[in-house]
């Protein structure tokens, strides 16, 4: 009697305490959940929706041709621009900034991580600045760098040495921008990742340091290698993601230092630049839509190289 | 990809100066050979464009130094030795009239414009004459009187007037440009300008030099210009005298050249004229008339000069050219004062035309016309880059390819195999969509069927059973460089993994792939062609640089505390090749199917394997040796004074040896003689 009592008091017990774990569990859950599908799950969901149909913002969307795959077959054999500028132009300028940027970020935080307290604070956040403040920096310091006029900092040097004779239109020029894009984008791609792998860096154990001197490492380089790296590979993964990232959602500096969308005979348009154009100036946001999605599958898929560099199982 | 066509052109242009003053034993009645440019951008002999016609020499001119022709093709001579235009009728073969002026003192260029006017330009009288065609004297500009025009004296040596009677002067003495002053004799300003080209020395010289100094120094003044020209569209073209200047130019407005003649070699064109349809025709004392499209591309050349002969077609001093409306070319020599014509050929003519068709958009004429040159001249560089073109403009770019292949014009190539792959792309790209989707069903379908079932188990097995192969494990051992560089190459070193036979198969594999990546790509990318290469010399250079290397860095680093031997040097190497190998794989392949507009796809692979296989070897030199990096650098730098050291050594013992071998044949040829005399 007593015995079974007790079991079926333990049994509503355990009953009831799984049930509050589940409330708890569902309450827990429930903000984050609510705010990531409001904010980012729906309007991704909406935006491959809208990828299949005609919208413009005024009439309701209706299908698109061709079962709703319109938008994605003009995107590859039509919309010229997208084949011979953009996609031309986002390789380079993803494949330079990506991986320049991540290694830029990794020597830089490395060597800041070598120095005392102080100086590394103030000067990391002088780093962290131009990602912070984006466009509106790059726009004042740089358009006055390259400037086309003869007051052009650039201009004013390579005239008054006889370099050029007539000022170069810098940021008009199609020659040069995408060129003067990758640079901005490599200046300014100390951001978060950056952030994160200074952090990694020094929460690394000082003993395992140690401990490899006595095991016969010679230099700093086979540190490197052999500890720091090893030791730091979540942080090494989520800068390598944020570069990624970076690379192919950078788009507005070809705008911001040209001042045009497209960019001058699309020198400096990239995937991001062409779905602005599509979206926020032609108002063909199913188009716009279809160009997001294709974005998001890059994006994707050279996340999952990272994951494969850098990931546990590696 | 042009600037290689110019520096092969200015040789060239060289060389015909100098040779091609030869006359031809054919039957023709030209001259001199006509010269054109084949698809690698040399010169080669073609038809003859044009056959020498009159030699007149009888008008009793003294040292004439400008000819012109007005509506009715009349030539209008400047006998500046006797201070007068003679106005010669080559219809009816006589002098018509003699213009004179009490003032002229050396007229030295005439323009006749659009309404009739004739102006002369006198620069020992220092002024420029306005005359009516029949020699009435209508007006006299003197230097104009403006502070900008920083002249002394005012020396007018050619002139010529756009349909606003704007006038266009090159003076001696004036090296800022070209002098424009309007139709009531204000200086307007400097038309054009050339650029002074300063050399690396003078750049220096300016650094350091005091003001006093640099005023001793000559020759620091721009290139200046020998002669104007005004075509009947007001459109301005000069020539100038300089090296690495567009030595003719065809102005726009605002003074800037809208075509490029620059081959890098000062050609010494002192005229310039056109005709009705917009060719250029230009020539140098030298007596070489070249002729370009009204875009500037160059069409053929022909002339030379002979002092010593008396055979026409040949010059001691050319110093005007110009061009009828039947498109005879007239010219004048100076020095012997006579006048030459040539006849252009139907060959030239048919050009012409053609040239024209294209102008007026008439593309299907155009193409028509071209190929009639063809007949001619089946190796028409030039045809078949205007028949690409006119295809091109017709949307047909497929068939324009051939031709843009045959003119070597890959530029226009790759913008017509732009069009067809996009063609290709998208008749295709259905299927390729459902193949790959197909693919990756299968492969997901496969993949999690196997987990259960383990039916490719058997299969992996045996697979892996045949990597573990000694030998087969060897060569593939160089995949693991690639993620663990370091670890690898110690393995090398302790003997562990790899062998001399997986290295040499890497390396045979490695030239192999280079040998395909030198000679086989795809037209738009391989710029020299596979026949103008020499094969044994590649091969050599590629078997010595390596051989060098192995050699060099083992001398080098066995006297600084490197552990490596030559065996484990040579591995390391091997081992470190594979990434370049892979990228030169991708790249020929991609080569035939990527145009100009991609070309960044190609050149971040040739990056990446080229900073591969960069690391790998350095990598490889600090592993094997147990250096740091400072001594790893300081190692392959030394490496490097190593192999330029030992290949000055071999050139020199090479040199010598020739000598001794020279001496030793003499010695015995003598010793022969000797006894056997």
């Amino acid at each position: 009697m007593q015995t079974t009592l007790n079991k079926q008091n333990v049994g509503d017990y355990e009953r009831i305490s799984k049930r509050r774990d589940k409330i708890s569990t569902f309450l827990l859950l429930l903000p984050y959940v609510l705010l990531f599908s409001t904010f980012i799950i729906i309007p991704i969901l909406v935006s491959g929706a809208l990828s299949f149909s005609y919208f413009n913002l005024i009439e309701a969307p209706r299908l698109a041709d061709l079962f709703g795959f319109y938008n994605y077959v003009i995107l590859v054999t039509q919309d010229e621009n997208f084949l011979r500028y953009v996609i031309p132009n986002t390789i380079k300028y993803s494949f330079i900034v990506g991986p320049g940027g991540y290694i830029l970020s990794f020597i830089m935080a490395w060597m800041l991580s070598q120095i005392q307290a102080t100086p590394r604070k103030w000067i990391s956040l002088a780093m962290y600045t131009p990602s912070m403040v984006g466009g509106v920096f790059i726009t004042v310091v740089w358009r006055t760098m390259f400037s086309g006029d003869t007051s052009g900092y650039i201009n004013a040097i390579l005239l008054s040495n006889d370099i050029i004779d007539e000022a170069i239109q810098f940021l008009q020029d199609p020659a040069y921008l995408l060129n003067i894009m990758i640079l901005v984008s490599l200046w300014s791609s100390m951001g978060i990742g950056f952030l994160a792998m200074l952090a990694g860096l020094l929460n690394v154990d000082k003993t395992l340091y140690e401990a490899a001197l006595v095991d016969g490492i010679k230099n700093r380089f086979q540190e490197i290698i052999y500890i720091t790296i090893p030791q730091m590979k979540p942080q090494m993964l989520f800068g390598a993601v944020m570069a990624i990232v970076g690379a192919f959602n950078s788009g507005y500096i070809g705008v911001a230092l040209s001042g045009q969308n497209p960019t001058p005979q699309y020198s400096g348009q990239l995937i991001i630049n062409h779905m602005e154009d599509f979206g926020f100036i032609r108002y063909e946001m199913g188009y716009a839509a279809a160009i997001s999605v294709v974005l998001l599958l890059i994006v994707f898929m050279f996340s999952r190289v990272a994951y494969a560099l850098f990931g546990d199982k590696g | 990809m042009m600037k290689e066509f110019k520096i092969l052109l200015s040789a060239i242009l060289v060389f015909l100066l100098s040779i091609v003053s030869l006359t031809p034993v054919d039957a023709s009645s030209a001259t001199t050979y006509t010269v054109t440019r084949d698809r690698k951008g040399f010169f080669v002999v073609t038809q003859d464009a044009y056959l020498p016609d009159q030699t007149i020499l009888n008008l009793g001119l003294d040292s004439p130094e400008d000819l012109h022709l007005d509506k009715d093709d009349l030539l209008y001579i400047a006998d500046t030795g006797n201070q007068r235009i003679v106005v010669y009728d080559p219809s009816i073969g006589e002098v018509v009239r003699e213009i004179t002026y009490a003032e002229f003192v050396s007229p030295r260029g005439i323009f006749i414009t659009e309404d009739d006017e004739l102006y002369v330009a006198d620069s020992a009288a220092e002024a420029i004459f306005r005359f009516q065609l029949d020699g009435t004297f209508l007006e006299k500009f003197t230097k104009p009187d403006s502070v900008s025009l920083e002249v002394t004296t005012f020396n007018p040596k050619k002139v010529a007037v756009d349909n606003q009677d704007n006038m266009y002067i090159v003076a001696e003495g004036v090296f800022d440009g070209i002098i424009q002053m309007s139709s009531s004799g204000e200086f307007l300003g400097y038309f054009a300008t050339n650029k002074v080209v300063l050399t690396p020395t003078q750049r220096f010289q300016n650094l350091i030099f005091s003001d006093r100094q640099l005023e001793q120094l000559s020759d620091r003044n721009p290139i200046s210009f020998t002669n104007v020209y005004v075509d009947q569209n007001g459109i301005k073209y000069s020539t100038s005298i300089g090296e690495n200047i567009s030595n003719v130019q065809k102005h726009n407005t605002n003074g800037s050249s809208s075509i490029d003649t620059n081959y890098n070699v000062d050609l010494g064109l002192i005229d310039v004229y056109t005709d009705q349809y917009g060719i250029i025709y230009a020539a140098n004392e030298a007596g070489l008339i070249m002729i370009f499209t009204a875009d500037g591309s160059f069409i053929f050349a022909f002339g030379a000069d002979e002092a010593s002969e008396d055979v026409s077609g040949l010059y001691s001093e050319l110093n005007s050219i110009a061009i009828d409306s039947d498109g005879r070319i007239w010219t004048l020599d100076g020095n012997k004062a006579f006048i030459q014509s040539y006849t252009p050929t139907d060959y030239s003519q048919e050009i012409y035309t053609a040239l024209t068709y294209y102008q007026d958009g008439q593309y299907a004429a155009a193409v028509e016309s071209w190929e009639e040159v063809l007949k001619l001249n089946q190796l028409s560089v030039l045809a078949h880059n205007e028949i690409g073109r006119n295809l091109f403009s017709q949307g047909e770019y497929a068939e324009s390819l051939t031709h843009f292949e045959l003119s070597g014009n890959r530029w226009m190539y790759s913008e017509a195999y732009w069009e067809v792959r996009n063609v290709a792309i998208q008749q295709n790209l259905p299927y390729v969509l459902i193949g790959v989707i197909v693919f990756t069903v299968v492969w997901i379908v496969v993949k999690q069927t196997n987990k259960h079932y383990q039916y490719l188990a058997t299969p992996t097995a045996k697979l892996k059973k045949v990597a573990a192969i000694k030998p087969i494990d060897d060569v593939l051992y160089t995949f693991n460089f690639f993620k663990h560089p370091l670890d690898s190459f110690y393995y090398v070193k302790r003997n562990k993994r790899g062998s001399y036979f997986g290295a040499t198969v890497l390396f045979l594999l490695f030239f192999v792939v280079y040998l395909n990546y030198t000679m086989n790509k795809g037209f738009i990318f391989q710029f020299v062609e596979a026949a103008d290469m020499d094969l044994g010399a590649i091969i050599i250079g590629f078997f010595a640089l390596f051989v060098l290397f192995i050699l060099s860095n083992y001398l080098v680093t066995s006297i600084n505390d490197g552990e490596g031997t030559v065996g484990e040097i040579y591995k390391g190497v091997m081992y470190s090749l594979m990434p370049l190998t892979i990228a030169y794989t991708i790249v020929w392949f991609l080569s035939y199917y990527v145009t100009f507009n991609e070309v960044i796809i190609l050149q971040i692979v040739v990056w990446a394997g080229l900073g591969g296989t960069g690391t790998l070897l350095f990598l490889a030199v600090q592993e094997l040796h147990n250096y740091t990096i400072r001594e790893t650098i300081k190692s392959y730098l030394l490496t490097i004074l190593f192999m330029l050291i030992a290949g000055v050594l071999f050139a020199f013992i090479q040199i010598m040896g020739d000598q001794l071998i020279q001496f030793i044949i003499g010695l015995f040829g003598e010793a022969f003689r000797s006894v056997f005399n």
